[in-house]
């Protein structure tokens, strides 16, 4: 069960029209390392947790996760809501607004559709929290080349509230590896 | 065509303060989930609580309901939660 709250959960300025960011920033939306991806893996993960504090873990960061892919919305969606067509015409947003207009679709920057092969649910506590460490340092790794590619501060104050989460839960999903092996250590000795 | 709401400096203050301590909920919520025994992070947590609960309220009786948890997500005659805008239609 989820309970919404009608606010983002950090502010998001857009001050002006960016078609060719707001198709780059897709990638966060729905691509390889976005934060649907994220949200997904995570709460799909909680099933087959050992212990009640990882499944609370997954939980808290899967639902925070779900706050970002509605922050990513809202910036590709102020980024190009008033774009007129000779500007969509001129971008590379443009092949984008072929099929979906200005709506949000879950793709990369390319335009590939979002697809699970995204991520794994190995049934292994080990091998899910790995690859959730490995996915906030990619997601922190593409939130950086993003910021390589706009000087807009408004844009960067919130790409770098985004990048500084993926380092918190970096750090979180590795101590709840580290209390997890401990936890099957000790299960061992009786 | 795009709809916009405007938001006056203080309803966008109280929703920036909102937004701040929601986060620190957040932080420490994650926190705790690998720290089960932290005294200081549960006071805190107790206090943020409180704090952002306060500020719910009040921000709610002046500018309308955030939560389906609002007392005043009606009132006689009106469903107010379906008639304020959505976070991304604010200016």
């Amino acid at each position: 069960m989820w309970i919404y709250q009608k606010t983002l959960q950090h502010p998001v300025k857009v001050g002006h029209t960016d078609l060719a960011f707001a198709n780059r920033l897709l990638s966060m939306y729905g691509g390889p390392d976005g934060e649907l991806a994220a949200a997904l893996r995570y709460l799909n993960q909680r099933y087959t947790m050992p212990t009640n504090n990882t499944k609370g873990l997954l939980t808290d960061i899967g639902t925070e996760e779900m706050g970002h892919v509605e922050m990513i919305a809202t910036m590709i969606y102020k980024l190009t809501k008033d774009a007129d067509l000779d500007e969509v015409r001129e971008s590379m947003f443009g092949n984008y607004f072929v099929d979906h207009g200005k709506a949000l679709y879950f793709c990369d920057a390319n335009g590939a559709p979002f697809t699970v092969t995204y991520f794994q649910a190995k049934d292994d506590p080990i091998a899910d929290l790995t690859e959730n460490m490995a996915a906030e340092q990619k997601a922190r790794a593409t939130y950086n080349h993003l910021m390589e590619l706009t000087d807009d501060p408004d844009l960067l104050d919130t790409l770098r509230f985004l990048r500084q989460r993926e380092i918190v839960h970096f750090q979180r999903f590795g101590e709840a590896l580290d209390q997890v092996q401990e936890y099957f250590a000790c299960k061992k000795v009786f | 065509m795009a709809t916009t709401t405007a938001m006056s400096d203080i309803q966008r203050e109280m929703i920036e303060s909102i937004q701040e301590l929601g986060l620190t909920l957040d932080d420490l919520r994650q926190y705790l989930d690998t720290h089960l025994h932290d005294q200081f992070a549960i006071s805190r947590f107790n206090s943020t609580r409180e704090d952002l609960d306060n500020l719910l309220s009040e921000y709610s009786r002046q500018y309308g309901p955030l939560t389906g948890a609002c007392p005043n997500i009606k009132d006689e005659n009106n469903w107010l939660w379906a008639m304020q805008a959505f976070p991304w239609d604010y200016e």
